[in-house]
Formats: structure tokens, C-alpha cells, sequence
């Protein structure tokens, strides 16, 4: 009988052993990752909806790695490098993850199916209440955004690529996939990864950035109620949204299918459409993130992770985002000063517009020192006013940069 | 134009952007805020006000007509009385 190679048998093994120290250690690496991702969700450290199905697609993808025919390593789940139509056309018949990705993922479209589900969970009462006071601090939550760029072109990226990971700033998903989908496509999966990896962290790691920028007795301020506070009703919501939805795509068209999606969320819940909320906040929206972190684990593929252009992407991201929330802070403290104190400054956080995670943040950093203190109205305020400001600058980036370069 | 120059563009656009967003979502809760919320508060302000007004007006009558007439010889036959029922003290 033949001598039988066992690395050609158990192909995730071979191919482990036989790749090399740097790959071996980065597959090892991200498998652990994984495992790790899933245990974080789990304990409810990170978001576990995105968490448990990225982490487990992590740690699959890395492990389940075989020759193809040719020679070449890879796996049956996807290949995001593709854009020849004939070899899209193979591999769409080959890999089970790939029309997902190809139909849903490279071209926005999950994007847009999650803006609209939280545009159905948002109430825009709040925002119609104070509209300044929201916008300003979402402006202010928008430092990362602004300020990574320079850094980002100091470190010698180009103004696209710069922009590209500077939106990480913003902490919307959707809106950094949209930026690097149309302004680096070369970058688009790491950067798509390095954003969502982060925004999970938002999490986690913002509690700590208030503890230490907000002393504890300016955490527990309980802000004063609006005067002559009148309830809004739901048409007026619903004539807020279709105005709005106009005003921002006539202004942005470029980033019109981002709007129209999170208005068409608004518009469907103020409607009161009961079977098509139902539907949208429950299967689509949840269907859609679902896919999201299970396609983001899929891509943290090591042959990808081991890009050079990663390490700086890596750095970059996080900065982006502790800047954001720094600014978020320094507008509240602002708003703090010139309110005669009766401002909590925490609520600037808010303005980063991770929807509704940093909202929550705040509410509980502010419940943890005075547990009667309730922010979270204005707290969500901000964070759909976030929203808007990163879709403006989304827009401004995304019709801006190809016109200068 | 340099990054320098084009950041500095894309903050003063958006902060301008953000707060024209700011002031027509600020104009649409004014102008179409004719809801029956408003009336109501409006309405209970009003009433409020005139009713206040007439309780005044009733109030300074009574007192005019308490100085009118002889009101410090009669709380002092009203302290008297006390006295006789409920003793000094």
C-alpha cells in the first residue's frame, strides 16, 4: 500500500505546520483571538451579537484552511480579493459565503439593511427636543474623524486611505464600510475589520475614558428638563424625517443610500407600519448584523491580517476613536461650563454615534455614581445626532477627496 | 491644497452643515408644532392668567373693605372673647 501523507489528509493541520513560523503563529494567533472574542461576548464585555459569530467565524476560518486545486492555500467560505467577472462567477458556485458577501457586503447592502433597523429603534423626539445642544456635542464626538486624517497622511497614507480609516472616528459601521468601499478599495477589508473589531471595544473600553476625564461628582449631575416640554407626536416625526431625508440628499447624494435607509426606518416606525417594523427591527435587522460578524470573522483570515498596511491601520483606528471620545467629553464639558453646571459633561460621549451603544455607556457611568441621575434621553439625542454628522462627513469625504487627487 | 487646508475645509463645512440640520430640524419643531399639545399648554396658561388676575382683584376688595371698616376694634373685641373663653393662656 501507497505511504499516505498525513498533512494532505488533514489538510488544516498541514498546512498550519507546513506555512511557515510567521503564518503559523498569526492563524494560532487569530484562533485564539476568536476564542477569545466569543468569550468577551459571552460575559456581555463586548457586543456578544457581533462578537460570538465573528469570533467563531475567526477562529473557523483559520483552521479550516486546505489546498485548492492549482496548489494554492485557501478555504470553501470566500475570497473578497475577486473582481474578474468570469472568476466571481466560478467562485460564487464554489464558496458557500460568497454570494453573501458579494451581494450583500462589497456593495453595501447589509449596510444599508442595518441603518434601517436602527432607524426603526431610533425615536427622534429626542433630537427634536434640543436640536443645537445634540449636534453640537456630535460635532464635537467627530475629533477622530477630523484629526486622524493629517496624522494619518504624516504617517504617509494617501489622503483616500487617510480618510478611509479616519471614519473609524465616527463609529458607525456602515458608514466607514461605505468610505472605504468607494475611496480605497485596496484597503477595504482591513479596514472594514479594524472598524467593527473597535467598535465592539467601544464598549468595553469607553467606561474607562470617562472614569478618568470625568471626575466622579461631575458624573453624577442630573440635567435639568426642558422648559414647556411638549410631547411630539408621531406625524411630526414622520414630516422630520421625509424633510430631513430630502435636505441631506440633495446636499450629499453620494451618500443618499445611507440616509434614505435610516429615514426609511423613521418614516416606517412613525407610520406605524406594525408588520413591516416587526420585520425590519426584528429579522432583518438582527439577520443582517448576524451576517455582518459572521462575514468580519470569515475576512480575519491571516494571509489578509498579515498585510503590512495593517499595523498602521490598527494604530490608526484606535486613535480615531479615543479621539472621538475625547471630543464627545470636551463638548460636554462646554456645555457644562456655560450651563452654570447643571450639565453632565458624560453625555458628550454620546455624540459618538455607535448607536445605541455609547448611549448606554453614558447612562451607566452616570448610574454607577448617582443611580436616581436619568441621561439617557439627551444622551440618545446626541447619538442620532452623531449619526448625522458622520453620514455629512461621510459625504464630504466621499464627493471631496476624488475631486482633489 | 494640502491635508492641512482640506481638513481644516471639511470641519468649517460641517460644522456649518450640521448646524443649518440643526436649525431646520429646530424650524420644523417650531412651524409644525401647532399640535394640540401646544393649544392646550397655551390655553391653560391663558386661563391661568386670569384666574390669577380676578383672585387678586377679589382678594384687594376684601381687604379694602376690611380697612374700610372698623377691623382693629373688632379683632380686638375677637382677642377679648378669646381671652374670656380660653383664658390667658
Amino acid at each position: 500500500m501507497e505511504k499516505i501523507d498525513l498533512s494532505l489528509l488533514f489538510q488544516g493541520i498541514g498546512t498550519l505546520l507546513n506555512s511557515g513560523t510567521t503564518l503559523f503563529l498569526a492563524r494560532t494567533g487569530l484562533m485564539l483571538l476568536g476564542l477569545f472574542l466569543i468569550y468577551m461576548g459571552k460575559k456581555k464585555v463586548l457586543e456578544p451579537l457581533l462578537m460570538v459569530p465573528m469570533g467563531l467565524g475567526m477562529a473557523t476560518i483559520n483552521a479550516a484552511v486546505m489546498i485548492l486545486p492549482g496548489g494554492k492555500q485557501g478555504n470553501l467560505f470566500v475570497d473578497p480579493l475577486l473582481t474578474e467577472p468570469a472568476d466571481l462567477l466560478n467562485i460564487l458556485q464554489i464558496n458557500w459565503l460568497q454570494p453573501v458577501y458579494t451581494f450583500t457586503f462589497s456593495n453595501g447592502l447589509i449596510a444599508c439593511c442595518i441603518f434601517m433597523g436602527i432607524g426603526v429603534l431610533l425615536d427622534v423626539g429626542y433630537i427634536l427636543r434640543r436640536p443645537f445642544l445634540s449636534i453640537f456635542l456630535a460635532l464635537f464626538a467627530e475629533l477622530g474623524t477630523f484629526a486622524v486624517v493629517p496624522i494619518a497622511a504624516a504617517m504617509g497614507m494617501n489622503l483616500r486611505d487617510s480618510a478611509s480609516i479616519a471614519m473609524v472616528g465616527g463609529a458607525d459601521g456602515p458608514m466607514v464600510l461605505f468610505t472605504s468601499m468607494v475611496l480605497s478599495k485596496n484597503l477595504f477589508v482591513p479596514i472594514t475589520i479594524v472598524a467593527y473589531l473597535y467598535l465592539g471595544f467601544t464598549y468595553g473600553g469607553y467606561p474607562y475614558l470617562i472614569r478618568l476625564l470625568v471626575p466622579r461628582h461631575i458624573r453624577g449631575v442630573q440635567p435639568p428638563k426642558p422648559k414647556n416640554s411638549i410631547p411630539v407626536s408621531s406625524s411630526h416625526k414622520l414630516l422630520f424625517a421625509v424633510i430631513l431625508c430630502v435636505i441631506l440628499c440633495l446636499l450629499f447624494p453620494v451618500a443618499a443610500p445611507l440616509f434614505f435607509s435610516l429615514f426609511l426606518g423613521i418614516a416606517i416606525r412613525e407610520a406605524d407600519i406594525q408588520p413591516v417594523v416587526d420585520f425590519v427591527k426584528g429579522p432583518l435587522l438582527y439577520g443582517s448584523t448576524f451576517f455582518l460578524g459572521l462575514l468580519l470573522g470569515i475576512l480575519c483570515e491571516a494571509h489578509l491580517i498579515l498585510n503590512p498596511e495593517i499595523l498602521p491601520l490598527l494604530l490608526l483606528g484606535i486613535l480615531a476613536l479615543l479621539l472621538s471620545g475625547i471630543g464627545g467629553l470636551l463638548g460636554g464639558y462646554i456645555i457644562y461650563w456655560f450651563s452654570g453646571k447643571k450639565f453632565n459633561p458624560v453625555i458628550g460621549i454620546a455624540g459618538v454615534s455607535c448607536v445605541p451603544s455609547t448611549a448606554k455607556v453614558a447612562q451607566k457611568a452616570v448610574a454607577e455614581v448617582n443611580p436616581n441621575a436619568i441621561i439617557l434621553q439627551d444622551a440618545l439625542g446626541a447619538n442620532i445626532s452623531g449619526v448625522i454628522t458622520t453620514a455629512i462627513i461621510t459625504g464630504l469625504y466621499v464627493t471631496l477627496i476624488p475631486l482633489i487627487t | 491644497m494640502n491635508t492641512f487646508h482640506f481638513i481644516s475645509l471639511v470641519v468649517f463645512i460641517t460644522f456649518a452643515t450640521g448646524f443649518t440640520v440643526a436649525a431646520i430640524i429646530w424650524g420644523i419643531n417650531h412651524v409644525f408644532t401647532l399640535d394640540v399639545h401646544r393649544v392646550e399648554i397655551n390655553s391653560v396658561n391663558f386661563f391661568n392668567r386670569i384666574f390669577n388676575n380676578r383672585i387678586i382683584k377679589a382678594y384687594k376688595k376684601i381687604l379694602d373693605q376690611y380697612y374700610k371698616s372698623d377691623s382693629q376694634k373688632k379683632d380686638l373685641e375677637n382677642r377679648e372673647l378669646y381671652t374670656y373663653y380660653h383664658g390667658k393662656n
